[in-house]
């Protein structure tokens, strides 16, 4: 699944409105009884950026994107989608939606499905055909939505989502149930259908793919937003690995370091907190102190490093 | 609201069980007013009563089937306009439909008022579709049974199509508002139909013993569809109907405004989990 040529720019190009921030909630929390589904959560989505809402199964990922789009109350808070109340039709006019698993008339063929939904949303029937050929389902259009497949499925949920030529995409575990390259394909459109002004705000629980697709994340773990910003800063400023002799001076000296955060010994090295551009510089003082150095690397942490470290700080 | 209606017109005109459903109603409304009567008649067992038999007769002639076809429809058409109702809503929550509906853009009153307004128009078609099956039928039977052909006159025939859609219109909105209320179809149908089948003849039976069974029963759905069809002219083996045309006008257009209404209200309130 590919997206060229101009006609696809065309197709890529969303409705503007004003605002920097496109979606805002404050104490935005879903209670279920006593399950406290969504607590008190802040978050706020930027105009064009690719934003990652990412947890494990069950964090409240889901939940919130209902309350975003108005198919859920919150119990209390407040959320601002599109510059609106979530669920009001001026609101819903720029946001296309794919949430949970796709849901269409088994009946209709893809494309009778999609006139259903254009007629819904007031969007021209003509955009049908545009959107059947952006997701490549043009030739399929015809036969009836209770016969496709899961990708297909899932590419025709895209399509729906992108009648309304949206401002703002929210794309709920969009790859679920894809083998692996549908999911390639899936994320090689979402990534073009993010580029430019279209904010898209993907919920996944695949952190790969959040760190291959998205600018920012938010990370939600039973219920409550944990951390959020831009995928480099929420990994952190990276670290060194150094192997060095005798290992107690060199933990000493590098520990001393203005440039160098936590310091420990971890599998016979190293493992120091510090910017990779000052690996230079610590090599220098540790040969200069008498230290034998024979390895020195940088690492850099992944987003599931990050994730299984930031959900086990609030386990504890 | 105009989108939402096309879109559930399309919908309506396209899906099987809609068709499925209109033929039954046809189907069955020619073969037990019309075939089933006509053998009995044919083959007149022995020791039928004589005005029994000539009831049954009558029954079958031209004149009569504005009262045939809308008594058909107060019977077993009003279940099948139940199940209508059912599938025209609930099967969005099998589907789950109804949150890519509701992300589209229209607003839930919007989506469910537009629905409505298209189920209206399938059950006016459906109407005079069965009005016509039990015009044709009459009028064949009317020939084989060699008596003139003479048409009812034009008023009779529109009140046995306005009463006729006023009862379907109270059955298929009880199974709306069911399957808003148990978001499902299967549970809505069931329920639908052990009411209009089982629970409306239990009380029917002690209606006639106890007279505050009988007050409540005078309010009952099925009762008041029956009372108001035997408001039309047919023949009779029986004594006039015991409630009147107005009584029963009144209580199948409560059964249809309340039972929309709390359908609309729950449908927007609730959550689409």
């Amino acid at each position: 699944m590919s997206v060229s040529g101009a006609r696809a720019n065309h197709e890529l190009a969303p409705r503007q409105t004003g605002d920097d921030v496109l979606v805002s909630t404050s104490g935005l929390t879903k209670r279920y009884g006593r399950v406290l589904a969504v607590d008190r959560l802040e978050m706020s989505v930027h105009r064009g950026e690719v934003y990652g809402f990412l947890g494990p199964n069950g964090a409240g990922k889901t939940t919130t994107l209902k309350m975003l789009l108005g198919l859920i109350r919150p119990t209390s808070g407040t959320a601002v989608v599109a510059g609106h109340e979530p669920g009001s039709p001026r609101g819903l006019a720029q946001v296309g939606a794919l949430v949970e698993s796709p849901a269409f008339y088994p009946f209709l063929s893809g494309r009778d499905n999609l006139i259903a939904m254009a007629e819904y949303s007031g969007a021209p029937t003509s955009r049908v055909a545009d959107v059947l050929e952006l997701v490549e389902l043009s030739t399929r259009a015809g036969d009836k939505y209770g016969g496709y497949s899961l990708g297909m499925k899932q590419r025709l949920g895209v399509a729906a989502a992108l009648l309304k030529q949206p401002e703002l995409l929210i794309l709920d575990e969009p790859t679920n149930g894809l083998d692996p390259k549908g999911m390639a394909e899936m994320r090689a459109l979402i990534r073009e259908l993010g580029q430019g002004e279209r904010t898209v705000l993907l919920s996944s629980h695949l952190l790969n793919e959040v760190e291959q697709i998205c600018d920012r994340v938010g990370v939600i773990h039973r219920g409550r937003l944990i951390a959020e910003g831009a995928v480099s800063e929420i990994r952190g400023r990276g670290a060194l690995i150094v192997r060095a002799q005798p290992e107690g001076q060199a933990l000493e000296l590098v520990r001393a370091m203005p440039e160098v955060g936590r310091a420990e010994i971890v599998n016979g090295a190293l493992r120091i907190e510090a910017d990779p551009a000052s690996a230079a510089e610590i090599n220098r003082e540790l040969v200069g102190a008498g230290v034998m150095v024979s390895e020195l690397r940088p690492v850099q942490q992944s987003l599931e490093e990050v994730f299984l470290e930031l959900t086990s700080e609030e386990e504890g | 609201m105009v989108g939402s209606f096309r879109a559930e017109l399309r919908k309506l005109r396209k899906r099987p069980a809609v068709w499925v459903v209109g033929a039954l109603v046809i189907a069955l409304l020619v073969a037990f007013q019309y075939l089933l009567p006509y053998v009995v008649y044919a083959t007149v067992p022995r020791g039928m009563p004589r005005g029994v038999l000539n009831a049954l007769k009558q029954s079958l002639l031209l004149g009569y089937f504005p009262g045939s076809a809308t008594s058909f429809l107060a019977g077993l058409g009003g279940a099948l306009a139940l199940i209508l109702g059912v599938l025209s809503v609930g099967s969005e929550y099998g589907w789950g439909t109804v949150k890519t509906i509701l992300t589209q853009r229209p607003g839930r009153i919007s989506v469910f008022s537009g629905k409505a307004l298209a189920v209206v128009l399938t059950l006016i078609v459906l109407v005079v579709l069965s009005f016509a099956a039990a015009l044709l039928s009459s009028i064949v039977l009317t020939r084989v049974l060699g008596e003139s052909v003479q048409m009812p006159e034009g008023g009779l025939l529109f009140r046995g199509l306005g009463a006729s859609l006023l009862i379907v219109l109270a059955w298929t909105s009880l199974g709306g508002f069911l399957a808003v209320l148990f978001r499902n179809t299967a549970l809505a149908v069931g329920i639908g139909l052990v009411y209009a089948l089982v629970v409306e003849g239990i009380v029917g039976v002690f209606a006639s013993l106890v007279d505050w069974v009988r007050n409540i029963h005078d309010f009952m759905l099925a009762r008041n569809a029956s009372a108001l069809a035997s408001v039309l002219p047919q023949p009779r083996t029986s004594s006039a109907p015991e409630l009147s045309a107005a009584h029963s006008i009144l209580v199948l257009s409560g059964w249809l405004v309340i039972t929309f209404a709390i359908a609309v209200v729950v449908f927007r309130q609730r959550d689409v989990t």
